[in-house]
């Protein structure tokens, strides 16, 4: 069977409006755009290829889901005009629709279903006709059934409607209770709780089921997430905040003390999804966004660190050059060779790194002034190593850490090094990861004299 | 801003009409003008229909006034606070502190019953 879904550019058009320009099937529902469900409910269906059909731009669809090797299916996109009825589309794209068994999902955007049911059986049992319809859509079935197939009792199957903020609220609540039917991104040992990757639950921050929370999210202590609330990655809910029944969209900020309770917030934008009324906050100290490194951000880091490094390596040369043979006298430096991974996923680099003994004045002094650290200087100025970033330890100790979500970038410092706290490596990997994905170029150099300071001579 | 007296519903209670937007910029004025509204009366009410926006330094001063009047033996309530306005009190938590009332006659009515929260 294949799957044709037909997308109208006035389908759903609010929400178009409401999430600042997104496309309404890559807008989130539990973390999840409403496309992949309807590419879940269609290979649960039976389906082997999916055509998107649209009479408004669907370049950002495509760029989502590709060719669909991700799920395993073939997917392809057409046109259509905005007058082209159901038989006109079908002619259109005649080639996709000869195959037999055809399943028309035609302006809807999600499917009530339940991911254990059979609809594989019952779908191609069916006498072709409409299947179901809801408020703005349908599911249409066309060609012949299987010969002889015994229909089995019709499944879990509905279009509830999502024609406001309120009805996408209710439908994300439902969602996130109905976990189970569904498959939801995030994963936790318990149930009705959905944890994703790099989530730093910090202590006293209290998490109450059920409850969904995205990647590279902060809860700060004392916090308060949930029931019933989703948050979305690249989310930070500062100190004392209670965030219940709500919905916390991507890239948002969510001030200290602060309680949202049965509100949807996606960066500085609060929406009471029972009004309707939305209020876009002003004040980054209650709500903000929080914006991704632009890709010329990697470039000005880049200039920053050079430039920081050679400073260093300006004022740490005579100090290296006096004390360095010094201490190979004193056969207290030692330079060892170890495989690194490096920036590019999969590929390691070798880099030789010295150990210091902290015996003896010299020694100490060394350590102080990161002169075990000198020689890799000059590969900031390479462009092999950042000044700071994931500390050059980090080889062995972290390899099995997801890195997924952030961009490992070995450096001469880690930015753990900056703070004292850090007793593991985990508690190592959690704050170059949380500098990785919220520092900036600026911040780095403060970053790095805390590093200097906080060495240890013992 | 706008501050009269009402004695209609049988006590004196002050009404100041808040400006449509009140942030760092201009809440200085509503702190300059409270300490004299409160030499006339320590009941006040802040009429907030026009109030569009406000910012937490906004929200700090209409605090420290409500705390001023309740060291006056007074009380600051607010009346008519928009949709927008009373999503950043319920934000902040900041409504659990104030008497909230639709319109400035009700707040007012509350005064002369003696039922200051």
């Amino acid at each position: 069977m294949n799957s044709l879904f037909i997308v109208r550019e006035t389908d759903h058009a609010w929400l178009r409006e409401q999430f600042r320009g997104r496309h309404p099937l890559l807008v989130t529902l539990c973390n999840k755009p409403f496309i992949e469900f309807l590419i879940d409910f269609s290979i649960l269906a039976g389906a082997r290829a999916i055509r998107i059909v649209s009479d408004g731009p669907i370049a950002e669809l495509e760029q989502y889901c590709g060719n669909g090797s991700r799920w395993g299916i073939e997917m392809s996109y057409a046109h259509m005009l905005p007058e082209d009825g159901r038989t006109r589309i079908l002619e259109k794209n005649r080639r996709f629709c000869s195959s037999g068994r055809m399943m028309i999902v035609d302006g809807v955007l999600f499917i009530d279903n339940d991911k254990t049911a059979n609809y594989r059986a019952w779908f191609a049992a069916i006498p072709a006709g409409e299947v179901i319809r809801g408020d703005t859509g349908s599911i249409t079935i066309t060609g012949e059934p299987l010969p002889e197939a015994v229909v089995p009792p019709r499944p879990r199957l509905g279009i509830p409607p999502v024609s406001s903020i309120s009805h996408y609220f209710a439908l994300s609540a439902e969602t996130l209770r109905a976990g189970d039917r569904y498959i939801l991104p995030g994963y936790s040992n318990e149930q009705d709780c959905f944890i994703g990757r790099n989530v730093v639950i910090q202590k006293g921050a209290e998490i109450r089921k059920p409850v969904m929370i995205g990647n590279n999210v902060q809860i700060m202590s004392g916090s308060v997430i949930g029931p019933g609330t989703i948050i979305g990655n690249n989310v930070i809910v500062d100190r004392e905040s209670t965030v219940s029944e709500s919905i916390l969209m991507d890239n948002t900020f969510v001030g200290e003390q602060l309680e949202v309770e049965r509100k949807i917030a996606e960066g500085n934008l609060l929406i009471g999804p029972e009004s309707g009324a939305s209020l876009l906050m002003e004040d980054p100290h209650l709500m903000g966004t929080i914006r991704q490194p632009a890709p010329g951000n990697r470039i000005v880091r880049y200039l920053v660190h050079a430039i920081a490094a050679a400073i260093l390596i300006i004022l740490l040369a005579i100090p290296f050059l006096v004390l360095r043979p010094l201490l190979a006298l004193q056969k207290n430096w030692k330079t060892v060779a170890h495989s690194y991974p490096a920036s590019t996923p999969g590929k390691t680099m070798v880099l030789k790194t010295a150990k210091i003994s902290p015996d003896g004045l010299t020694g100490r002094i060394a350590i102080a002034l990161a002169l075990d650290r000198f020689a890799l200087l000059f590969k900031v100025l390479e462009g092999s190593l950042l000044l700071i970033g994931h500390r050059p330890q980090s080889s062995s100790a972290t390899a099995g850490v997801d890195r997924n979500p952030v961009a490992f970038n070995p450096a001469v410092f880690g930015y753990s090094e900056a703070e004292d706290w850090a007793q593991n490596d985990v508690d190592t990997m959690i704050i170059d990861h949380y500098y990785a994905l919220h520092g900036s170029p600026m911040k780095d150099i403060s970053l790095v004299l805390n590093a200097l300071t906080n060495r240890k001579t013992v | 801003m706008e501050f009269h007296i009402d004695t209609s519903a049988g006590m004196t209670a002050g009404i100041a009409v808040l400006p449509d937007r009140i942030d760092a910029a201009n809440c200085a004025l509503v702190q300059q003008a409270f300490p004299d509204w409160l030499k006339r009366t320590a009941n006040i009410v802040f009429d907030c229909s026009r109030l569009e926006f406000l910012d937490s330094s906004g929200l700090g001063v209409i605090v420290s006034c409500l705390r001023k009047a309740i060291e006056h033996k007074g009380d600051l309530k607010l009346a008519g606070l928009g949709t927008k306005v009373t999503m950043l009190f319920e934000l902040t938590k900041a409504k659990r502190l104030f008497s909230i009332h639709p319109d400035t006659a009700s707040a007012v009515a509350e005064f002369s019953s003696g039922n200051n929260e």
